[in-house]
């Protein structure tokens, strides 16, 4: 069974957006945050191929509804994301 | 919210003169501001200028658990206000404007240095430096 699911794009990842703001694709409905972010590195390199995006998305966080997930998180009845790159503050 | 503590995102700069306000308490002998501002240089290059982008609820969320923590820490009589800015500022700009007040400058200050660290590692803000030449590009970060 698949769950479409959207990724709000924040800072580095905002280029890859196709103006929706945000990246939208299935994934099995018992994937874990670790499975959503190599979605996320494969959905990218469709756009465009970038060497570090892998380290990029390994060194950024999936949040849903203000909360930060873990990589061990599973999906549950939500299906809005956002990833969360490395944070430069104010 | 505690009426000690006030976070606020402000479209453009942080204006210095918002500060203050409410701060005042006959207990409070001590004030500390903090304005983080656009530097015109970066690691050698010009910046002509800085896009901040931001997560504005967990902005706001985390903000108050900093502010929060700094009241257990220090005290629960301290007032703090933070404000950050999104969207594009230029040099001399405030990005960042952080406000503490107490009975002792002391908890004033290292509260405010407190405030000031934490935001840097924990707070979903992003900065992309345009610079002079034409180039961009966004900052390496702590990771969350």
């Amino acid at each position: 069974m698949k769950k479409e699911i959207s990724i709000k794009l924040f800072g580095a990842f905002r280029k890859y957006d196709s103006g929706s703001g945000e990246l939208r694709f299935s994934v099995p409905s018992d994937a874990n945050v670790l499975c959503i972010k190599q979605r996320i590195v494969a959905e990218i390199e469709k756009i465009e191929q970038n060497p570090q995006i892998k380290t990029l998305v390994s060194d950024s966080v999936l949040a849903n509804n203000g909360r930060i997930l873990q990589e061990s998180d599973g999906l549950t009845e939500d299906t809005q994301f956002s990833i969360l790159p490395p944070v430069c503050g104010g | 919210m505690c009426s000690n503590m006030f976070v606020q995102v402000i479209d453009g700069p942080v204006q210095t003169h918002e500060f203050c306000k409410n701060l005042d308490h006959p207990t409070h002998g001590a004030q500390t501001l903090f304005f983080g501002v656009v530097r015109n240089h970066n690691e050698g290059k010009k910046v002509a200028y800085i896009h901040y982008d931001l997560f504005q609820s967990i902005v706001e969320k985390t903000l108050q658990e900093i502010g929060s923590e700094a009241r257990q820490k220090w005290g629960e009589a301290l007032k703090i206000t933070i404000f950050v800015a999104r969207g594009n500022l230029k040099v001399g700009d405030a990005s960042v404007g952080i406000c503490v007040s107490s009975p002792h400058r002391a908890e004033a200050f290292e509260a405010c240095r407190f405030v000031i660290e934490s935001i840097k590692k924990r707070v979903p803000i992003w900065k992309k430096e345009y610079y002079e030449d034409g180039k961009s590009e966004w900052l390496k970060g702590c990771s969350l």
